[in-house]
């Protein structure tokens, strides 16, 4: 089996399949999951798509984490809000898991 | 038949307590299924491969393996099965060479592609992966191999007693998905081992 005779048939497959249909065939075939971040456990600063802004973001209870929130932009899977809890619209100030 | 194109035959050896051969005559090896397996569901065989190794001398070491694991009584007596193990070129995923593994590595990233869409990492699942995402490839037709071969590291008593591990492998094992209509095992010859 080469790839060049069968990459057709997995790119058909994988446009046509919602990423949630793929979550939750692997969860029942036991993997786990967690939400995503792009993640650094020594900064200590919470980064968006268009600053940097000082703050301290625990997650755990042990390490502040980097966030590039324009990862989750239009991202139903989380609500963006600041640090107040509220949401954002557009591009946010902060990022949080739902 | 999918093998009609390009057909060719792999031998395949399989180690068994020799007591076993009238219930596998009659029914079949069994199917292995679960989250451990290598290559995920299958019936599974040693086979000559990039490693190097005997499949034969494979398929003993690991039927003794398998007993003393299990805490059964030994065997009077062991046998190891011959299979020619039909199937085609269209069927058949060899993670021992550079074509199957671009397939499935290709395979592999879309799964995380999709698992980082969906805004998720996996975390804190079973260890081996591999086999679960094989499963869920093949059940879903994703990819339509029927046989996949490759190369591991297993523990047989041996490497068992000395309590070490390795990553390099040293035997090579094949799995047959059970759609007997497009992997077809001939009738066994049988080689009996006495048990050390």
């Amino acid at each position: 089996m080469k790839l060049s005779d069968v990459k057709e048939r997995i790119d058909a497959y994988f446009d046509s399949v919602s990423p949630s249909e793929i979550i939750n065939r692997l969860e029942v075939l036991g993997f786990e999951f967690t939400p995503h971040f792009d993640d650094n456990s020594n900064v200590k600063v919470i980064r968006t798509a268009d600053d940097v802004v000082p703050g301290f973001f625990e997650r755990s209870g042990k390490q502040d984490i980097l966030i590039d929130a324009s990862l989750f932009a239009g991202d139903e899977s989380f609500i963006v809000t600041n640090g107040a809890g509220e949401t954002q619209g557009g591009i946010p100030s902060y990022a949080m898991a739902a | 038949m999918p093998w009609d194109s390009a057909p060719f035959t792999i031998e395949a050896y399989h180690g068994t307590n020799a007591a076993n051969l009238p219930m596998i005559k009659a029914e079949g090896i069994r199917e292995s299924k679960g989250d451990g397996h290598y290559l995920g569901d299958g019936i599974y065989f040693f086979s000559a491969g990039t490693s190097a190794n005997d499949p034969v001398a494979d398929s003993h070491n690991w039927a003794i393996a398998e007993y003393h694991a299990g805490d059964r009584a030994a065997p009077r007596e062991l046998a190891v099965l011959k299979y020619e193990l039909k199937t085609s070129v269209e069927c058949f995923l060899d993670l021992t060479d550079k074509d199957g593994m671009e397939v499935y590595n290709y395979l592999r990233r879309q799964y995380l592609t999709k698992v980082r869409q969906a805004g998720y990492q996996i975390t804190d699942g079973p260890k081996w992966r591999d086999g679960q995402l094989l499963n869920d490839a093949l059940d879903n037709l994703i990819i339509l191999a029927r046989v996949v071969k490759g190369n591991f590291f297993f523990k047989f008593a041996e490497e068992r007693m000395s309590g070490v591990d390795f990553r390099i492998p040293n035997t090579t094992i094949l799995v047959v998905r059970p759609e007997a209509e497009m992997a077809e095992l001939s009738e066994p010859e049988i080689h009996h081992k006495e048990y050390f």
